[in-house]
C-alpha cells in the first residue's frame, strides 16, 4: 500500500488520491487472481461485468480489502451499488468516502 | 498462462496428460458430434462433467451454437483468456445438456427464474423446457481458473469450484454465518485458509441450487463441515439444500448442493 492511498492522508489533493486508490485496487487485483495484466487496465473498465472476468470469491476479497485498507463498506454505504460499475467508480466512491470530515 | 498440474484423482470430462497442459486450440470437439442419449440423474445422484479450458477448443459449430446473448457477453471481455473460459464453458454447457435432452446445442434455449429472496430477475439459470414435453433437468455451471465444472441433476442443483492457489482469504471468514466464522476462527493457519474455502465453496453452491446467488449475502445459514456427523449440511436440508464437497481436480477445490435432503451420489462424467 502506497502512502497515498491511506485513509485520510493529511494534504493529499483529491486528485492524487484517486490515482493512488485507482492503483492500489489494480494491484490488489493483480495479487489476488495472480494475473499481472490486471495491473495495468483502464479506469474505465467494467468490474462486475464481463470485461476481467472477475469471480464472486474475488469480487468479495476486493470489497473487503476496501473496507480493511480505507474503512469503507461499500455494499453499505452505496446502496444502490452505482460505484460498482468500473475501476474508475469504485476507485471514486473508495477516495471519495475516505477522506477526513472537513472541518465543521 | 499458469500450469495447473492435473494429478486427478478422478477421471475428467476430457483427458489431460498430467503434468502436460494442453494448450488452447486444440480441437476436442468434432464439428458434428455425435451424442448418445443421457439419461437425466434420478433421486439424489448429480452428474459433474469436469473440462479443462486449456484442452477444449470450442470449434466454429460450437460458437455458432451460442445464442445473441452469450455472443455478446463473449464480445465484452478485455483479455482473450477470459474470453475463451466464458465460450468453452457455455458451449460446453450446451453440449452437455443437448445430451440429456435429445436437443441439437443451438436449440436449448435458457431463461432465468425470479430470485427467490427478492422476487428480482438474477435468478437461478433454467433450461426452457424444448417442444415435444422432454423433461428439461437442472444444472449448474461454474468456472475458476482453468476448469470448467458442469452439474446435472433432475432436481434444482448447483455447483461451485475455486482454484486453491489464492493469498490471504481471511477476510471471507466475515462473510459467513456467525457460527461458521466462530469455527473459522478457532483454527491456526493453514487449516484457517482451508476452512474458509471450504465455507465458501459450500455456500456458494447452496445458494446457486437455491437460486439466491451470493448478492443477498452468505451468512443466513450454518454450512461447515463436521468430522463425523457430516455437518449441518451433510444430509439435512440446509437453507433447502443438501450440500457436500467433492473431489475435484489437482488444486481446485468443489461442492456441489442439491434441493431437499438426503445424501447427495456424486458420479463424474467422461466426455466421449
Amino acid at each position: 500500500m502506497t502512502a497515498a492511498g491511506r485513509p485520510g492522508c493529511p494534504g493529499m489533493p483529491g486528485s492524487l488520491q484517486l490515482a493512488a486508490v485507482t492503483d492500489d485496487l489494480r494491484a490488489f487485483l493483480a495479487s489476488a487472481t495472480g494475473r499481472d495484466e490486471l495491473r495495468h487496465i483502464p479506469a474505465g473498465t467494467e468490474l462486475f461485468g464481463p470485461a476481467v472476468g472477475l469471480d464472486s470469491l474475488t469480487g468479495t476479497l476486493l470489497l473487503r480489502e476496501i473496507q480493511r485498507r480505507y474503512g469503507v463498506d461499500v455494499a453499505a454505504e452505496d446502496l444502490n451499488l452505482d460505484s460498482l460499475a468500473t475501476l474508475g467508480t469504485l476507485a471514486a466512491f473508495v477516495a471519495s468516502r475516505s477522506d477526513p470530515p472537513g472541518p465543521p | 498462462m499458469r500450469p495447473v498440474p492435473l494429478g486427478n484423482p478422478v477421471p475428467l470430462g476430457n483427458p489431460v496428460p498430467p503434468g502436460n497442459p494442453v494448450p488452447p486450440g486444440n480441437p476436442v470437439l468434432p464439428d458434428n458430434p455425435v451424442l448418445p442419449d443421457n439419461p437425466v440423474p434420478s433421486g439424489r445422484s448429480v452428474h459433474v462433467w469436469w473440462f479443462d479450458i486449456r484442452a477444449v477448443s470450442p470449434g466454429a459449430a460450437g460458437l455458432a451454437s451460442l445464442d445473441d446473448g452469450e455472443r455478446e457477453r463473449a464480445a465484452a471481455f478485455a483479455f482473450p483468456a477470459d474470453r475463451h473460459r466464458y465460450q468453452v464453458a457455455h458451449v460446453m454447457l450446451r453440449q452437455v445438456l443437448a445430451r440429456y435432452t435429445g436437443t441439437a446445442a443451438a436449440g436449448l434455449a435458457f431463461g432465468r427464474e425470479p430470485c427467490p429472496r427478492c422476487g428480482g430477475p438474477s435468478g437461478r439459470p433454467v433450461l426452457v423446457p424444448p417442444a415435444g414435453g422432454v423433461p428439461v433437468p437442472g444444472f449448474s455451471l461454474a468456472h475458476s481458473g482453468d476448469m470448467v465444472a458442469i452439474a446435472v441433476a433432475g432436481l434444482p442443483v448447483g455447483v461451485d469450484t475455486e482454484h486453491a492457489a489464492r493469498g490471504c482469504v481471511c477476510s471471507l471468514a466475515t462473510t459467513l454465518h456467525p457460527a461458521d466464522a466462530a469455527w473459522v476462527a478457532g483454527l491456526a493457519e493453514p487449516a484457517r485458509h482451508e476452512a474458509i474455502m471450504t465455507c465458501w465453496v459450500r455456500a456458494e453452491a447452496v445458494l446457486k441450487c437455491t437460486g439466491e446467488g451470493i448478492g443477498h449475502g452468505l451468512d443466513g445459514f450454518e454450512v461447515r463441515p463436521v468430522p463425523g456427523g457430516g455437518g449441518p449440511a451433510a444430509a439435512a436440508a440446509v437453507h433447502g439444500c443438501a450440500v457436500r464437497e467433492m473431489t475435484a481436480p489437482a488444486g481446485y477445490r468443489a461442492a456441489v448442493a442439491l434441493a431437499g435432503a438426503g445424501q447427495i451420489a456424486v458420479q463424474t462424467r467422461r466426455w466421449t
